[in-house]
């Protein structure tokens, strides 16, 4: 069973990277447009 | 490495790339979602085309996953290998209309900042229609998810009957197909929040990467493809 969630907890690891990583670019580029509306 | 494994080993990492493209949204949607898209999208035209042709990366991302699975999933059933085949096309090429809209509001927002004398409220209901369309046909929209759910839903029967794949990951499969097409329909037709619909993504989309890696490293259950060659050598 240990295997198993091994592969649960990378599985689920890429996945919270890839919102995380979306998240950074998305809130940076954000504040480029707000500064750009200004 | 047997082709077996080889194409294990490959679907695994197109869902990984799959998964990773639709982040690259998170690149344009700061132009995209702002009430000033108009105003936003051509000056930032080349990071916009950026985050788009990123994301475009799914495409043939996906359309490739049933192709390689194909030859395995044929021996089981065949009917539902060739539906899976025909849903994920379908997925694939909905993207492609979606990528399509997207790409035509940078086109709008190029005649509104150039638009001399013209009505604003004509571009602005342009795009309104535009963006709409999106609310259908996105990566979030509701006939994306039908369609992505069905093939979901087709996959995984196909993996938890034939145990190509432990049954707690394929049940797991089926339960998030069930769950993002509830949360869909939900927020489409209900008053149910967007966050609940959200949230109810999120057992497929770990699933998809728990699958994957599984594929990368372990491959299919190669005793269940040798006894399935050999009942259909014996047929």
């Amino acid at each position: 069973m240990n295997i198993e969630i091994a592969y649960i907890v990378v599985g689920t690891m890429i996945f919270v990277g890839f919102i995380v990583g979306g998240g950074i670019i998305y809130s940076g580029l954000e504040k480029i447009a707000n500064a750009i509306k200004k | 490495m047997n082709s077996n494994k080889k194409a294990a080993r490959i679907v695994g990492i197109l869902f990984i790339i799959a998964t990773a493209s639709i982040f690259a949204e998170s690149i344009y949607e700061p132009f995209l979602n702002s009430p000033d898209y108009l105003d936003l999208i051509y000056p930032n035209k080349t990071t916009v085309m950026i985050g788009l042709l990123l994301e475009s990366i799914m495409i043939p991302a996906m359309f490739l996953i049933p192709i390689f699975l194909f030859p395995i999933l044929k021996t089981y059933n065949k009917a539902l290998a060739f539906g899976y085949l025909g849903i994920r096309s379908f997925e694939s090429a909905l993207i492609g209309v979606a990528q399509i809209i997207k790409i035509s509001l940078i086109s709008l927002s190029r005649d509104y900042l150039n638009r001399g004398g013209a009505d604003v409220s004509d571009f602005q209901n342009t795009g309104s229609s535009i963006q709409s369309k999106l609310f259908w046909v996105n990566t979030d929209g509701i006939i994306y998810v039908v369609i992505f759910a069905i093939g979901a839903f087709i996959f995984n029967f196909v993996l938890f009957k034939s145990k190509l794949i432990p049954r707690w990951l394929s049940i797991w499969g089926l339960f998030g197909a069930i769950a993002i097409l509830t949360g869909s329909m939900l927020y489409a037709f209900t008053d149910t929040s967007e966050v609940i619909a959200m949230l109810l993504i999120i057992p497929i989309a770990v699933q998809e990467m728990v699958f994957a890696i599984w594929l990368i490293v372990k491959g299919f259950n190669s005793s269940a493809i040798n006894s399935q060659t050999t009942r259909t050598d014996i047929n």
